[in-house]
């Protein structure tokens, strides 16, 4: 069954008897004027999970486009989701300031360098930001790897380098994580869970 | 290793804030909160006559809710929707509770609507009957649009009286997501986001016996897809009342933040926020809710 509110309307302005309030004789004329004054706001409402930390508490987000069919949404409003098992609706402060994270004027949007010695953060290209990370990483473990220990069994430990992880991703990519990591003989991975 | 079936999804749970799928109302104070909210809601309505007239049949409720009803219904507690109308169809109790409330609203209505209500008294126990079966499975169109106001008000009265006995016989676990009410297979009136057990929680509120039950947020209520939900406010996106549209369905239903605003009812609030619907229908949506103080006829496509 499917009531037509619309329909609804405009049968009882054109006086038709199809509710108690026009039956009754009960419907005024000014139940249409007033409408018009209002303006009408539209939020989309998406469920996600805080990827800040590994507790994955459940959130509410809101956002609107800013026109157009296929127009970027904004995020406006994040509210904890009171569905969630995990966290009841309920956010930490780091949590209960996610909207203020997603539209920081001070996020990272592209690659920076800071050079030693240097005050100044410079912009570089994600080429230049990948070769540079890739070169770092070569020497520092070709200079320290220890391959062997004491009774001459391999270790392969890089001790002199860590990693920080997302603490927001699903089993595969921690997989995925993991493997890298270890490939490579690290052994201090962190999550930003800690943080 | 046991079967996934066999595994409690549901343990139990002490906490304060564990989840409630059902909260049974306690008519009397429904019925008094809302014949007040009606009241106020009437001082800058451009619907205040009707409001005025609704608030006056509520407080009769009100009044009556905490008098004798009668014999109970029968019913099985085991069963899906006990008290829908498809068991308890032969049930004619209600007409009683009829019977005094037009009899206790007649000295304070408007003479045309007093003139309705005799009228209303005359007709057959078996018509009467029949209109409150109509109404009860949403054949509103088959019941003459001026009576139908009164009877539902007297079969909600009865229902609700009866609904909390059997709920406390209910395996409330097992209500799932459910989009008619589990009690009484009625049609909600609204959503209302409460601040109890938790806040921020949706009970959907039965139209027919006041019962509330869980359902999940920023799903839809009508057909359960939750890839396209919006909500909709006039002027602040933090409005205490607001509707929740789906496009998949391009059904809504009505959204009312208690939290934001402790005196909402309701059945009084989505009546007094039909603006807000007439905007939602030129969008192209459709209520997927009943309210008792407004059941229009089913859109004929003529107009």
């Amino acid at each position: 069954m499917t009531l037509n509110r619309r329909q609804f309307f405009k049968l009882c302005a054109a006086g038709a008897a199809t509710s108690a309030i026009s039956a009754l004789g009960l419907m005024s004329e000014k139940a249409y004027a007033a409408v018009r004054e209002f303006k009408l706001l539209r939020a989309k409402e998406t469920r996600n999970n805080c990827p800040y930390c590994s507790v994955g508490c459940g959130l509410l987000m809101y956002s609107q486009g800013s026109g157009g069919k296929n127009s970027e949404h904004a995020i406006f409003h994040i509210e904890g989701d009171a569905d969630h098992p995990v966290n009841r609706g309920a956010l930490c402060p780091k949590g209960a300031g996610l909207v203020d994270y997603v539209n920081s004027p001070h996020r990272l949007q592209y690659p920076e360098y800071r050079a030693p010695g240097s005050n100044k953060w410079q912009r570089i290209s994600w080429e230049e930001a990948f070769k540079r990370i890739g070169r770092l990483m070569k020497d520092d473990r070709d200079a320290n790897l220890i391959e062997k220990n004491a009774d001459g069994v391999t270790v392969n430990r890089w001790l002199t380098t860590g990693m920080m992880t997302s603490s927001g991703m699903a089993n595969e990519s921690g997989i995925a994580t993991q493997k890298f990591a270890r490939s490579l003989g690290l052994v201090a991975i962190d999550t930003i869970a800690r943080n | 290793m046991s079967n996934a079936s066999e595994i409690p999804v549901m343990p139990i749970d002490p906490s304060p804030l564990a989840l409630k799928p059902l909260l049974a109302a306690k008519p009397a104070e429904v019925y008094a909160h809302r014949a007040k909210r009606l009241e106020r809601l009437a001082e800058d309505s451009p619907l205040a006559d009707y409001l005025k007239l609704c608030s006056v049949l509520v407080g009769v409720q009100a009044k009556l809710a905490v008098t004798d009803m009668g014999p109970a219904p029968e019913f099985n507690a085991d069963q899906m929707q006990p008290m829908s109308v498809g068991f308890t169809q032969d049930n004619r109790y209600w007409l009683a509770q009829l019977q005094s409330l037009l009899s206790d609203a007649l000295p304070l209505v408007p003479a045309n609507v007093a003139e309705i209500i005799r009228e209303l008294m005359q007709q057959a126990p078996e018509q009467l009957a029949d209109w409150g079966n109509c109404l009860r499975r949403g054949k509103f169109s088959d019941v003459p649009a001026q009576y139908s106001l009164f009877i539902w008000a007297a079969m909600s009265l009865y229902w609700s009286h009866w609904a909390p006995a059997l709920i406390s016989r209910m395996d409330a676990n097992a209500v799932k997501q459910e989009s008619l009410c589990p009690v009484c297979g009625s049609h909600p009136v609204a959503s209302m986001v409460r601040e109890e057990p938790r806040e921020g929680l949706r009970y959907l509120h039965c139209s027919l016996c006041e019962t509330e039950w869980h359902y999940v947020r920023a799903h839809c209520t009508a057909c359960d897809q939750s890839e396209a939900m919006e909500l909709w406010s006039f002027d602040d996106h933090q409005a205490a009342v607001r509707i929740e549209t789906c496009d998949d369905c391009k059904g809504y239903t009505k959204m009312l933040f208690v939290s934001k605003s402790p005196q909402l009812d309701a059945v009084a609030d989505d009546l007094a926020s039909l603006a807000l619907d007439a905007q939602l229908s030129e969008q192209g949506y459709s209520a997927t809710t009943v309210n008792p103080l407004l059941l229009a006829h089913e859109a004929d496509g003529s107009v």
